[in-house]
Formats: C-alpha cells, structure tokens, sequence
C-alpha cells in the first residue's frame, strides 16, 4: 500500500491542475466560512447576523458545515476524473502495466488515493469546524452531532466512487463529466416520474412522499447532509433559529452501499478489459 | 536456461479476424530478435499478449521457463508503440515513479539517462522533449530495472536520421552487454543492422524463424552475364537448380533453387559453349527475402 501511494503521490503532487483543484476546493470551504461569520444580510427590513442566529453554535454547526462542504465534493470528483482520465489519455496506463504493476494494483492505487483524499479533506473539514465552534459557539457541547462529520465522509466516498468508477468506464474526462452530469438528470428524471405516477394514482398529499426514487445512488447521496432545519417562528419566539438534525442513517446504509457497488464494479471493468 | 522466451500455439482473435494465429516460437538467450512483417501482421499483439495487456484467445506462454508473469515481467524492460510518461513531470520525475513500480534503487536513473545521453537534460519535463529524446527517455526507463530482456516495439519510428543512428547505437551498446532484445519493426534495413535472428510474421503467422545469417544462405542469387545474351537465356531455360531468372538491361539475375559455387557455374556455362563476362554470388538484401517469402507461404 506504502508503494502504490508513493507512486500516486509523485503522479499528482506535481500536476497543475490537481493543486488548483485542492487549493480551491479549500479556499471554497475555508471562504465559506471566514466570510460567513461577517455576513449580514438584510431581510425585510432587518439585519441578519449569522453568528447571532447560531449558525456557529454547537451542535448545529456540526450539521451546518457539513451541508456547506458537502457542495465541495463536485471540486473533489473533478481531481479524480483529471487523474483517471488521465493515465488513459496519455497511455501511461498501460505503461505502468507494462513496467510490472499489475492491474489490481493500479486499481488500488487510486482506490486508497481516492480514500486518503476523502479523509483528509474531511479531518480538516472537521478541525476547522471545531475552531469555528469554539470561536463563536457560547454552548460547550462541542462533540455533540460531530457525526454530521462522519456523514460527510460518506457522502464524499460514495460520490468520488461514483466518479471513478465513470472515469474508468469512460476513459476521457469530457465524457466523464457528462456522465456524472447526465446520471444526476437521469435520476432526477426517475424520481419526477415516481411522484408523477403517485400523483395520478392517489390525490392524498401523504401518500406523496418519495420512496424509492430517493434512494438512487446520487439522491441518496445528496440526501445524506441536508439544508438546516430552521424555524423563523422559533427565532423570534427564543433567540435562535435552527431545530436539532437527525442522521438520515437510512441514505448513509445505502450509500455505503453504493460505495462498495461502484469501488468494485470500477475493479471489475480494470480487471476484465484489456490494457488499451 | 538457453530460451528466455518460449510460446505454445499462442493466438489473438478479434471477431473473425486472426490476429495472432498459433505461434509458437522461441527466442535464445543474448539474441537480437527482430520482428518483422508488414502492418497489421500482428507484431504488436504478440508483444502486447507476452506483456500481459491483451489476453490471448488460446495458447501460453513462458519467460524464463515460468508461467507466472507478474514475476518474469519484474526481468523484463519494455516499450510498445510510442513513449508513454507524464508530461508535466521532468525525466527524473518520471523514471522515479518506473524506478517504484519496478522496485529498484533511484540509483540507477542517472545511469541510465546516461546511457541514453540525456542526463543533462534531467530536469526538463517530458513535454519539452523532441521525440528522439522521447524515444531514448524510453529505453532508459525500460532499462532501469537492467533487464535480462529489452523488448522494443518500433523504435526508430518517426525519427530523423540522426536521431535513428543515436537509437541504433544505444541498441548495439545494450546488445553488446548481453541483453537479449526483442525488436519489433517494419523497417527490414534497421533490422538487418541490428539483429542476429528474425521472426517473420504475416497474418499472424510465421512464415521465417531463424537466425538471420541462415537466411540469406538458403536463398541464393547470383548476378551473370555473357556477350550473347540470348544464348545465355536459352540455356537458363533449361537448367533445373535455376530458380527464376530476371534480365535487367546487361546483367541477367538469377535465383538459385540451391546453394551452388562460382566454380561448378562457371564451368556449366563454359561446358555449353558461354563464356560468363560477369559473375557475381550476391548475398540478398533482407527485403528481397522478405517479400519472398510474403508471397510464398511455408512451414517454419
């Protein structure tokens, strides 16, 4: 494993556009969050302060960053798409084969990049929380819902499987991309379908939940960290805005599920097709 | 261990064309093998199935007398087609990361950027290389783990002179050392230069394996010509070691079915009342041999 990490260490450390994509993607969560704190937008007629509205306050913003960075995982798919399109596009692929890796260990060696990469992201993602917290939260819960951290792990190891199982199925990052773009329209499409098909059945808005459109690998991943619950009337009523969060264990099972799906399938493509 | 390489009955199909056809062959160790055939005859299957990058429909095969090629593949050094490394790393960069896979010391780089005459130009990355430095940077990688067998797949390909005396070079200087190297080309000059054996290939099949200097003595031609010419074609007419005959303009061409000497020709001429002007044994060129036998399928 310490061999196969060398060798993607050495592959991407030194790629332009995979800094630029970290250093984004950390100036996107970093941003989000030092600006944040100085926001104060102007609803009917009043000035927000996010701060005072708790944005900050332990344990919702366990919850709240998680939903923030959750978005960051489009910048994170784009390195791995770059890096595995890659290896194709210039034929090194088929070089280091040729060189005497064998095609489990290339496929490894992505996979564990593909895992480091995650928890890292997360790691940090989850200090920066905490000093967040302790900067601005009067409430000394700082553990509680620290979960939503572990949510977002999975939310990012699903969806980067999803990416490089496409990026080893399609072989160019155009196409890889679109793959990633049209699966989401596809399910999108999917699940109008579902509520269309209820709608015309039953008239009863409770029978009009979604069931099993929600549950399609990018739903379910996206339903894994959701916008806050808040409640405006709460607000005024004590102070703050935001209600507590449930886990939604369900999309997180299924999402780790799909994990092992796609991290498997990509294994399987690398494994049965010749080296080209 | 005189074999390091040896094939049974290996085959590539693809749909219904045959690829690779049921070629068994094997190469001597510290030969020079060159394999050649004309586009499309399947020399970069073969390569590519001995590599292990395309699954070969049906046959095997063994390096060094073992069938587990993960392990034989840490004993070879090999390019197939073109170069193929990072373009935004520099050379060095690039042969550490061929230096890991293969598992040997980084040591050995500057060795082989040596070799090969491009270690002043380490630190460049591979994107600003001309493509006869792209061409040497691929044999120092291959050479990095100092195989037992070095296996190149066209490696003249698209370089200008210089560049093609440069990489010829390069080849002899491994071949001298003892490497036993495997050449893919459609360039019968390069490898007649180069190599001791060949493996001729044509639709996937061979139709020459051997070496090189056994070759040309089974296919004699001789160069003759005479004050009467048409005397001398009557009697070419006639004589049955006497293969085909081509007149060009002064000289008359012939290819013989057997070796034959000067002398006994000589004699045979003047025994029938011609006086031979000229009489050359020319030692054919490997292109005439190859179309040769292009057009006239034979067992190996």
């Amino acid at each position: 494993m310490y061999k196969l990490l060398k060798i993607e260490w050495k592959k991407a450390f030194y790629h332009r556009g995979t800094k630029i994509m970290f250093l984004l993607f950390f100036l996107f969560i970093i941003g989000a969050l030092a600006v944040l704190p100085m926001i104060k937008p102007v609803v009917s007629g009043e000035s927000l302060d996010l701060v005072k509205l708790g944005v900050f306050e332990f344990p919702f913003i366990w919850s709240n960053i998680a939903f923030i960075a959750s978005f960051g995982k489009i910048l994170l798919a784009i390195i791995i798409i770059n890096n595995i399109t890659n290896e194709f596009n210039y034929g090194t692929y088929k070089q280091n084969i040729i060189d005497g890796l064998s095609k489990r260990q290339f496929f490894l060696s992505k996979w564990y990049s593909t895992i480091i990469l995650v928890l890292i992201t997360t790691v940090i993602i989850s200090l920066v929380t905490l000093i967040l917290g302790l900067t601005y939260s009067n409430s000394k819960d700082w553990m509680g819902s620290s979960l939503f951290s572990f949510a977002l792990l999975i939310e990012y190891a699903s969806y980067l499987s999803l990416a490089l199982f496409l990026a080893v199925w399609l072989k160019r990052m155009l196409f890889a991309f679109l793959g990633l773009f049209l699966w989401n329209m596809l399910e999108g499409i999917l699940q109008l379908g579902e509520l269309l098909f209820k709608k015309a059945l039953t008239a009863n808005p409770e029978m009009m939940s979604l069931s099993w459109s929600q549950y399609l690998p990018m739903k379910a991943n996206g339903n894994i960290n959701t916008l806050p619950n808040f409640d405006l009337m709460l607000f005024i009523q004590t102070g703050t805005i935001f209600l507590p969060k449930e886990m939604s264990w369900s999309h997180i099972w299924i999402s780790l599920v799909y994990f092992i799906v796609f991290s498997f399938a990509s294994y399987q493509l690398i494994k049965k097709r010749d080296v080209q | 261990m005189k074999y390091v390489l040896t094939t049974q009955q290996l085959s590539k199909s693809y749909g219904n064309l045959k690829a690779v056809n049921q070629l068994s062959i094997s190469v001597e160790k510290g030969s020079v093998y060159g394999l050649l055939g004309p586009n499309g005859s399947g020399k970069s299957t073969t390569l590519s199935m001995l590599l292990r990058i395309v699954k070969p429909t049906s046959g095997s095969w063994k390096w060094f007398g073992d069938s587990d090629h993960e392990a034989s593949i840490k004993k070879i050094g090999a390019i197939i087609e073109s170069p193929k490394f990072y373009p935004y790393l520099t050379a060095y960069q690039n042969l550490k990361i061929v230096a890991d896979i293969k598992e040997v010391s980084y040591d050995h780089i500057d060795q082989v950027l040596k070799l090969v005459g491009l270690l002043e130009r380490k630190n460049d990355k591979y994107q600003h290389y001309s493509l006869g430095m792209k061409q040497r940077l691929a044999i120092a990688s291959a050479m990095i783990n100092d195989p037992e067998v070095l296996i190149l797949d066209e490696p003249t390909n698209g370089l200008d002179p210089e560049g093609i005396i440069q990489v010829r070079e390069i080849i002899q200087e491994i071949a001298a050392n003892g490497t036993t190297i495997i050449m893919a080309s459609h360039l019968l000059d390069e490898v007649e230069k180069v190599c001791s054996h060949v493996l001729i290939l044509n639709k996937g099949e061979a139709v020459y394996n051997g070496s090189l200097s056994e070759m040309s003595i089974t296919n004699r031609t001789i160069e003759i010509a005479a004050n009467d010419m048409r005397q001398l074609i009557q009697v070419l007419n006639e004589i049955t070691w006497v293969q085909s005959f081509e007149v060009d303009q002064q000289k008359i061409k012939v290819v013989l079915n057997e070796e034959v000497s000067p002398e006994v020709i000589n004699q045979y001429f003047y025994d029938k009342g011609i006086v031979l002007t000229h009489l050359l044994s020319i030692k054919p060129k490997l292109e005439t041999l190859f179309f040769e036998l292009l057009n006239t399928p034979q067992d190996v």
